[in-house]
């Protein structure tokens, strides 16, 4: 039953979110690879661990944003479904897109030696929100969901400085262990199942 | 079948009443089976449960049974019962309130016995 | 047995429920009245998790319904919201409801649409306000719920598909027997529909019970201004009306017996909507 729920997300977020998933997977992914593909170069452990880390967090937290404005969320609560069980399923949708995608952002990143220096990651990356939020008001544009996709776009954004702000002020990812980074995936999804119960955090359906 | 949504007599009499009526007209003859509760709750937009305990009533009366699986039926002496529960509440209602309602216009016991003898003969 | 208990909402300062109490029976049919702005929409929304009440709870079977799964899978309301996404067709989401929810009738479903006449390749937003109706109310009928909630219902309906939403109501209930709660602005249409009803008003249940009570002891007393007004202090007045030297007073609770015996008066039974409007005149504040 939850694997019906699950489907749903997922056609729903390719629905909605295909054009602001298309443009980073083409050039954040696909391009490295081609290019490297003829290079031969080899898989780097460390930035394959911190992408899918970065990539997790930041697809929780997109997740959140994404439950709160997508229409699926509306479905749902037509057929008396709570909160909880709309977040669960936008959330494993999102990793059931994101593992593939991470394991190959992550190929992409280690093949290109000259991100080791994290200025020019932070740079690259809130280059690329920036884009994915203009390509998020195109694709509003294209497809008329204008709210939807503004304030998708706003999500992004904030998620991405937000994150790659931490990474440089504290060298966010110098420390991560295992366990550290089991407490943090608690720590993530803890706050963002408060966020989503409190009705003075926007907790409401508002449907 | 006829509701009147307006009176002061409660619906679920009224389901007894008009079924009785039936009874008495013949429309259901003894041993017959009477519209289902479902049906006329769909056709008077009358709540099933109403129309239950209208039925019901009857029930306990020995005017209408129940048999399982199939419906609701008229008794064998169902309408000698209904003819004289009719009559005994046409003489304490309708009688004693036609004689309140003529000594309020002054009609003496004689008048009123003639026009009714009238009434018969015409 | 579902029970509201104490629940409290307010929009930012606006007050909309303060302390609402009710239960819902089983297998039984119910109407929520209330006047335009009375809370009736936000009731029923808190009810079926839609929004959350300030404070207060809605239990199912002594459970606490909200965010709760298994509770929530024997309610299902629809009101005049379209929750699907804007292109989906109605065929799609019937298909839908049956995913989630496997009892779903599909055969009910499409014998209902044939008779309602109901173009299941059409996209629900753009249906006309009336067959929109229609589409909910289907989907409505045909879920296996134990408690369904339909907010006006018939929005937009015109007469003979009203009369045939009653009909097929009526039906179903009586083949399928659960706890459907009409809320709705047509109450003489549902007056006898319904076994129990609840009156919304001042953020509260004013009033609530079986019709046949309400209306059994709610009377319109009609007599000379004189005789009537000597009646007040005896009899929970709710409305009157004076038109030269005769008057009339809306009272409600009386036992019709103690009616029979004053002398001077005319005594006329209140229908529901007329009690209804007398009760809720003042307004909603």
């Amino acid at each position: 039953m939850l694997w019906e729920k699950v489907k749903y997300k997922l056609w729903d977020f390719f629905r909605t979110c295909f054009p602001l998933l298309l443009y980073p997977f083409l050039f954040d992914v696909l391009l490295p690879i081609l290019e490297n593909l003829f290079s031969g170069r080899r898989v780097q452990r460390e930035y394959l661990f911190i992408t899918v880390y970065a990539q997790i967090v930041h697809l929780t937290l997109f997740g959140w944003g994404y439950f709160q404005v997508s229409e699926s969320r509306h479905l749902f609560a037509q057929f008396s479904r709570s909160r909880k069980q709309d977040f669960q399923s936008t959330v494993i949708a999102l990793v059931v897109i994101s593992l593939p995608l991470t394991w190959l952002r992550g190929l992409g990143f280690s093949y290109l030696e000259e991100l080791q220096d994290t200025y020019f990651h932070f740079m690259r990356e809130l280059f690329i929100a920036l884009w994915m939020g203009g390509l998020g008001i195109l694709a509003v544009w294209l497809t008329k969901k204008l709210a939807t996709g503004l304030r998708l776009a706003l999500y992004f954004l904030l998620i991405n400085a937000v994150m790659f702000r931490l990474d440089k002020m504290w060298g966010f990812f110098d420390f991560i262990s295992t366990p550290v980074l089991g407490i943090m995936l608690i720590a993530t999804f803890g706050m963002v199942k408060y966020l989503t119960l409190k009705p003075s955090m926007g907790g409401e359906w508002n449907v | 079948m006829n509701f009147d949504f307006n009176s002061a007599v409660p619906i679920y009499l009224q389901v007894a009443e008009q079924l009785e009526a039936g009874i008495l007209q013949r429309i259901f003859p003894e041993g017959s089976q009477v519209p289902s509760t479902t049906e006329i709750s769909k056709t008077f937009k009358i709540n099933p449960t109403t129309v239950l305990k209208g039925v019901n009533l009857l029930v306990e009366e020995g005017i209408l049974e129940k048999r399982r699986g199939v419906g609701m039926f008229v008794c064998q002496n169902a309408f000698q019962h209904v003819l004289q529960k009719g009559k005994k509440q046409f003489f304490t209602e309708q009688v004693g309130s036609l004689v309140t309602e003529a000594k309020k216009l002054g009609i003496g016991k004689e008048e009123l016995v003639a026009v009714i003898k009238e009434n018969y003969e015409g | 047995m579902l029970k509201v208990e104490n629940v409290q909402k307010r929009f930012g300062k606006k007050v909309v429920l303060s302390g609402v109490n009710l239960e819902f029976g089983e297998n039984r049919i119910y109407g929520l009245l209330g006047r335009n702005g009375a809370g009736k929409s936000t009731l029923l929304n808190i009810i079926n998790n839609r929004l959350q009440a300030g404070s207060g709870t809605v239990t199912l079977d002594e459970e606490p319904v909200f965010e709760n799964d298994r509770c929530l899978s024997q309610l299902f309301l629809v009101n005049d919201k379209n929750l699907f996404p804007k292109e989906m067709k109605v065929k799609k989401a019937f298909a839908l409801a049956q995913k989630f929810y496997p009892g779903f009738d599909k055969e009910e479903c499409q014998r209902l649409s044939e008779l309602f006449e109901l173009n299941t390749k059409a996209k629900i937003a753009k249906l006309s306000t009336g067959y929109q109706s229609i589409f909910r109310v289907i989907l409505a009928i045909c879920m296996p719920v134990r408690f369904v909630f339909l907010d006006e219902p018939v929005l937009g309906l015109d007469a003979t598909h009203r009369d045939l939403f009653y009909t097929v109501l009526l039906e179903n209930y009586g083949r399928n027997p659960r706890t459907i709660v009409l809320s709705t602005h047509l109450i003489e249409e549902v007056a006898h529909l319904v076994e129990g009803v609840f009156i919304l008003h001042n953020h509260k249940i004013l009033m609530g019970g079986p019709v046949e009570d309400l209306l059994g002891n709610s009377f319109a007393i009609t007599g000379d201004t004189q005789v009537v007004d000597k009646l007040y202090p005896e009899f929970q007045v709710i409305g009157e009306e004076s038109l030269g030297n005769v008057k009339t007073l809306y009272v409600t609770g009386v036992a019709p017996d103690k009616l029979a015996v004053i002398p001077g008066i005319a005594v006329q039974p209140l229908n529901l909507q007329k009690l209804f409007v007398e009760l809720t005149k003042q307004g909603v504040a």
